[in-house]
């Protein structure tokens, strides 16, 4: 329903970038380089706040709730690899007082290299015992509890070392105080987590919302740009694209552009820079385990790739599907009495219920595809956390990674999939929105245009002279339209141009207003070639009535005046008045003010004549084309017709491409065409005198003329 | 509370039997469902028992592969019932809207002229494209989130408070606001999306408009003016846009921060109880997991009754139209009726459009004998192609009767009622569809010489002939495009081919030139002289072919006579064509 008016271009898709494309698009985005990069700038913050949450679990476990101490004892000379451990990491270690032992913090296990670790365990410096370091003050908390089996040792920097085993033994109330840094730790940890969250929330808000904006703005460039050069280019480009199509460019296409700015922008890039910092921080934690882990993602790739292309065509035929669907009820519903009139229901519904079978087969294999997908990735993501539970749990039994860092691991892992799934998704919208843009600028760079003269001639003395001489013509190159044509149209005269359909009729009036131009020979306003002339210029000296009028949404008033300031409303009426339009304008509801897409519709086919002659009126123009319209209308408005044109052709250079004999028989002079010449030319009276086609033509009417 | 819910459950009442024609199908879905959702909750316990024995330093390689084979076949099994519950629960959605769909179109197949003068075409479009969407949804991802929501919610709470009550009271502080968050944001975003995309169908119209009426603004030279309608309504939609994406900006990340909230207290709470020994780390971790699990299911809540709501507002719409009886139906009794003259009696029929004062027909007294051909005269309005609508029952009137072969219509089915009357409405409506279909819409009985023949006599053989791919050849948009004249033609020979015995044409040959019409018209009263032909015209070389002519004026019928004794008796119809006589024009040229 939303404007494709069964126009689903769906048949070509581009790949999924293109280079001169984007580039070219590009340029469209230049003026808002800097609130792009603010936009990449905040999209790389939120990424950052994103990934450290689960970082701040690993904190939380590793430093503050597991937190022990491991000795390493010194007092024995055969310890040859406490030596070196001692001599390694220095930075680690806390001595004690006496010097026969140092004390390291657990979470530092996994920066020790592990041969050492191993060697200094099969020496017996490093015992499984795990210890607690507390300050001497907090000591005094302990004097009621139970001593611990083995001595306090002290430390140099005045903390004393008591078994891990003893604390956990502790009074809950005791531990509370005894452990009080690592509580203060867990509280620093959450409430810097929930100083992230907002930040985060700040971040992503401003950065969606500039994002929107500058996409559409950069939308709404494209659209102006690409609407006035259509509305620009000549009619015959115009007239070789169905309406629909053309619509279809400047609205749903832009739209698909949209899209592409907008995923682009905020997600494939903020996806590619999460999958980056994830792959980042897993091997850092730990890059044996983080390598392993990514021997999954080929597989990933892969299925992803195998089942987006599969997923969008399903989706292509779906949308296909719909929009005939579509199509056929728009047609249904507007044509219901001729169905009932003719019988023809059970024909249609047959019919529809094809079409909707068809859409519900498409539905289901839509279906059935994606309901492969989602499970399918959900299981690659549990295999990776399996994978993480045996080879990381293996490297936390050794000491070679922290418990801590194996929960991230596996909360980055889970991560890791929606980006993959983001990406493929897009690679829908960029294919789409690519073939979009090629449409586009397939437009932007085609399309003839009347060109308008170097430097404009200027018209001194606007007598108002029409003239044609020797014009040839043809719409398609071998069909001539217009053969040799001459005429001339005096200042104020009315000249009928009468003829077969097909003769060359409506080419005239295209070549006056130049919508065209002549193949050979030209076309003269007040003698200067109307080449020379701004078309602006050109086309402001001339109304046009046409065989069809056109009606734009908006009121009355302003399908009168079009728009044109200049115009008064008092003009309005006046031009009214004097086109016999007054008597139903007055009878509308809102009469001048009048809604035309709501009231349009009512208007009949005379009254909307009527409408188009005071268009023509009130920009009262020393010149006028009118293109009598074919269809009947009841003899009321007939007169009323007649009456008006004769009123509007009296004083100025009139061209009438007639149908009525009422106004033929007016004209100052008549052009009979036929296969594109000019066959006779005079009066009424002259050509009936003449007893040549004119007269034969006639001849016919008057036999069915007389009762 | 209670009250609203059971309204709601009664709108989707018509899509009852497709729940119960689709019941074991539905039952295995939710099943399947069930299932996936107790071994989601399962890969938790295993890995709070993989992180507890390292903590204590239990775990060995082996019991590490035990682990992690034990969540790759919980997961296995999860996608397997993943994918059966997708494909019945689903699939189901997918199967309503298409049953619902039919029903509704060969509903409205029914429905007569009057509800389609008061129903815009683009109504009826959404009811059928956006509505049905709408119950699709509710029926699919709304039942199957329902369900999810409540099980899965249910379940991990469970969890949670086996681990630590209070924690768990802790961490689900922020979950009232996801849920009112949800909801507020669904709804707004829902009619954020709706005013987008009225701006864009807006937009839409008025570059469709700027580019038909392209001859206009050219020779006016008013390309600004379009150009800046184009700009304004270009602008409206930027400006919904950017209004919908403030929601939109909003939403997402408030709700991961709220989510996030719950970690920040399971961390600080948490952390606490685990250093305190009262829960262990491996529960802090499956603590983690089940609060990432109920996020789905908080957010979904919100989402779900919006999903519901919308569902059963569509419902109800689309209700409205099922509701709606056709108020022009065949009688009880279906048997087929005699007729074969075609004389039509029409006795003191009256008629009032609704929401008009005006009658449009009043106290109308007409017959017309098989054999005969009838004009009828008058002016925009007079009430003439109302009389017509009349016949074929596309209105039936007020008050009065009308009968064929003495027959009152109402007593006639209404498919033998119609296929006795060949009916030319004033614009020709031909369909996207090859020009053969035109004219047989599927009927397998006609011959090509039937179809010929037709052609032959609407004048429109040659041309398409002339055509390449000739009868075969699409019309319409996609296809070919007629003019009026040959839109007029068409529809003339796809009446006359089935030779009705009452031919009714109602203004419709406006668009063909004089000649032309004469000669069609000429073939089809010699070729028609046994049966009953009614024309509408505004040709006075139309009219005057009638053996006799009827003038109605404001609803009534003020002259009746031949041609030659209206023109002569001074009355409307002489006023009315005497001009148009004396002057020769026949209203159309010479050519």
């Amino acid at each position: 329903m939303h404007g494709d008016f069964g126009y689903m271009e769906e048949g070509k898709l581009g790949k999924p970038y293109d280079m001169k494309l984007l580039k070219r698009l590009g340029e469209y985005a230049l003026p808002y380089w800097k609130g792009i990069c603010l936009a990449l700038i905040l999209a790389i913050a939120v990424t950052l706040t994103g990934l450290v949450l689960p970082y701040l679990s690993k904190v939380a476990i590793d430093r503050y709730i597991l937190s022990s101490w491991q000795e390493l004892r010194l007092d024995n000379p055969d310890y040859k690899y406490a030596l070196k451990f001692k001599n390694s990491y220095p930075d680690i270690l806390t001595f004690s007082e006496n010097g026969e032992s140092a004390f390291f913090h657990k979470r530092h296990t996994k920066d020790i290299d592990p041969a050492v670790l191993h060697s200094c365990r099969e020496e017996g410096a490093i015992s499984e015992k795990t210890y607690y370091l507390v300050n001497k003050e907090k000591l005094k908390q302990l004097e009621s509890a139970p001593k611990p089996e083995t001595g306090p040792v002290t430390l140099s920097d005045g903390r004393i070392a008591l078994p891990k085993s003893f604390i956990d033994s502790l009074p809950k109330d005791t531990v509370l105080k005894v452990r009080a840094s690592d509580f203060s730790g867990l509280v620093k940890v959450g409430v810097f987590l929930i100083f992230i969250l907002l930040v985060s929330l700040g971040l992503n808000y401003l950065d969606y919302y500039l994002l929107e904006c500058i996409g559409q703005n950069i939308m709404q460039d494209v659209r102006m740009k690409l609407f006035d050069h259509i509305q620009s280019r000549a009619l015959s480009f115009i007239n070789k694209n169905p309406v629909g199509r053309l619509v279809t460019r400047v609205t749903n296409d832009i739209e698909n552009l949209n899209e592409m700015f907008k995923s682009v922008l905020i997600t494939i890039f903020k996806d590619i820079f999460i999958l980056a910092g994830i792959i980042a921080i897993l091997l850092f934690l730990n890059w044996k385990l983080a390598l392993i882990s990514f021997t999954l993602l080929p597989v990933i790739f892969i299925f992803t790739l195998f089942f987006s292309r599969l997923m969008r065509n399903a989706f292509r035929t779906m949308r296909e599907k719909v929009s005939k669907l579509n199509a056929f009820q728009q047609e249904q519903f507007a044509g219901m009495r001729i169905i009932q009139l003719l019988t023809r229901e059970k024909y249609q519904m047959k019919i529809f219920s094809g079409f909707n079978h068809e859409n519900y087969l498409a539905g289901m294999h839509q279906l059935k595809l994606s309901a492969v997908v989602v499970p399918v990735m959900e299981l690659l993501s549990a295999a990776g956390v399996s994978l993480i539970i045996w080879y990381g749990g293996g490297k936390v039994i050794s000491d070679q990674l922290s418990l801590g860092s194996l929960v991230a691991f596996i909360s980055y892992i889970q991560m890791f999939f929606r980006p993959i799934r983001e990406i493929s998704e897009k690679y829908n919208t960029m294919q789409s929105a690519m073939a979009s843009s090629e449409r586009i600028f397939e437009f932007m760079d085609n399309g003839e245009e009347i060109s308008e003269p170097e430097s404009d001639a200027d018209i001194k003395d606007k007598r108002g002279k029409i003239e044609f001489k020797n014009v040839c013509f043809s719409y398609e190159k071998g069909r001539p339209v217009l053969n040799d044509v001459s005429f001339t149209i005096n200042p104020g005269e009315m000249v009928a141009v009468v003829g077969a359909t097909g003769a060359g009729k409506t080419t005239i009036v295209n070549l006056i207003e130049r919508f065209y131009d002549p193949d050979e020979g030209a076309v003269f306003l007040d003698d200067v070639d109307v080449r020379l002339l701004k078309k602006e210029d050109l086309r402001s000296r001339i109304s046009l009535v046409m065989q069809d009028v056109f009606l734009f949404s908006g009121d009355l008033k302003e399908n009168i005046s079009l728009g044109k300031e200049s115009i008064t409303p008092e003009k309005i009426k006046e031009a009214a008045e004097e086109a016999n339009a007054r008597w139903f304008i007055d009878k509308l509801p809102d009469e001048f003010n009048q809604n035309m897409s709501e009231g349009g519709s009512t208007l009949s086919a005379g009254e909307r004549q009527l409408l188009s002659f005071s268009r023509a009126l009130a920009y009262d123009t020393d010149i006028l084309i009118l293109d009598e319209a074919t269809s009947s209308v009841d003899p009321e408005t007939e007169r009323l017709i007649q009456d008006a044109i004769n009123r509007m052709t009296s004083s100025r250079t009139t061209l009438v491409v007639a149908h009525r004999l009422s106004t033929i028989k007016k004209a100052d002079s008549i052009i009979v065409m036929g296969n594109g010449r000019i066959i006779e030319q005079g009066n009424h009276e002259q050509l009936m005198a003449k007893k040549g086609r004119y007269y034969r033509l006639n001849l016919f009417r008057e036999s069915y003329g007389e009762p | 509370m209670n009250l609203p819910l059971v309204k709601t459950a009664k709108d989707f009442l018509p899509l009852k039997q497709y729940f119960i024609d689709n019941r074991y199908r539905l039952a295995f879905g939710l099943f399947s469902l069930l299932t996936v959702d107790f071994l989601q909750l399962m890969v938790p316990v295993v890995l709070k028992r993989a992180v507890d024995d390292l903590t204590y330093k239990i775990a060995t390689p082996g019991i590490l592969v035990k682990y992690s084979a034990a969540i790759l076949i919980i997961s296995l099994l999860i996608a397997l019932f993943r994918y059966t519950w997708r494909l019945c629960v689903m699939g189901f959605a997918v199967k309503v809207e298409e049953r619902l769909r039919n029903r509704l179109f060969s509903h409205l197949q029914t429905l007569s002229m009057s509800f389609y003068l008061r129903t815009k075409t683009g109504d009826i479009m959404a009811r059928s494209i956006n509505d049905i969407r709408a119950v699709k949804m509710a029926s699919g991802m709304g039942l199957v989130s329902l369900v999810d929501g409540i099980v899965i919610g249910a379940a991990a709470v469970g969890f949670m408070i086996y681990i630590s009550p209070s924690l768990t009271a802790f961490s689900l502080i922020p979950a009232p606001f996801i849920i009112l968050m949800a909801r507020i944001h669904t709804k707004k975003m829902s009619r954020g999306y709706d005013k987008v995309q009225k701006s864009f169908s807006e937009l839409t119209e008025t570059v469709r408009e700027a580019f038909a009426g392209i001859r206009v603004v050219k020779s006016f030279a008013r390309e600004r003016w379009a150009s800046e309608k184009v700009r304004s309504a270009g602008l409206v939609n930027v400006t919904e846009n950017i209004k919908l994406s403030r929601t939109l900006a909003l939403f997402f990340p408030a709700m991961t921060m709220f989510t996030n909230i719950g970690l920040a207290v399971v961390i600080l709470f948490g952390g606490r109880l685990a250093i305190l020994g009262d829960i262990t780390t491996g529960d802090f971790v499956a603590f983690i997991v089940y609060l990432n699990l109920l996020t789905w299911p908080m957010m979904a809540m919100g989402w779900v009754t919006n999903l519901f709501q919308r569902g059963a507002v569509s419902m109800r719409r689309i209700n409205n139209i099922l509701n709606e009886i056709p108020d022009i139906a065949s009688p009880e009794n279906t048997a087929l009726i005699e007729i074969s003259r075609g004389d039509i009696t029409i006795k003191n029929v009256c008629f009032t459009y609704p929401e008009k004062s005006e009658p449009a027909l009043s106290h109308i007294n007409l017959s017309v004998s098989a054999g005969r051909t009838v004009s009828i005269a008058g002016k925009v309005g007079s009430g003439k192609s109302t009389l017509l609508n009349l016949i074929p029952r596309l209105m039936d009137p007020e008050s009065g009767s009308i009968l064929i072969d003495g027959h009152e219509i109402r007593d006639i089915p209404l498919g033998q009622l119609r296929e006795s009357i060949g009916f030319i409405t004033q614009e020709a409506f031909i369909f996207s569809d090859t020009i053969r279909n035109n004219m047989t819409f599927g009927r397998e009985d006609i011959t090509e010489e039937q179809i010929e023949k037709a052609l032959r006599c609407a004048r429109f053989y040659d041309e398409v002939m002339d055509l390449p791919l000739g009868l075969e050849t699409v019309l319409g948009e996609k296809g070919v495009t007629l003019s009026g004249g040959q839109k007029q033609r068409l529809a003339i020979a796809r009446t006359i081919i089935f030779d009705p015995l009452i031919l009714i044409i109602d203004d419709s040959l406006s668009m063909i030139d004089t000649r032309t019409e004469e000669a069609i018209l000429n073939e089809l009263i010699t070729m028609r002289s046994e049966r009953t032909n009614i024309i509408v015209s505004h040709r006075l070389s139309t009219i005057s072919r009638a053996d006799s002519i009827v003038v109605m004026k404001d609803g009534k019928i003020i002259e009746t006579g031949d041609h030659e004794s209206l023109l002569g008796n001074g009355g409307e119809f002489s006023r009315l064509y005497k001009k148009q006589v004396m002057s020769g024009d026949l209203g159309e040229g010479i050519l």
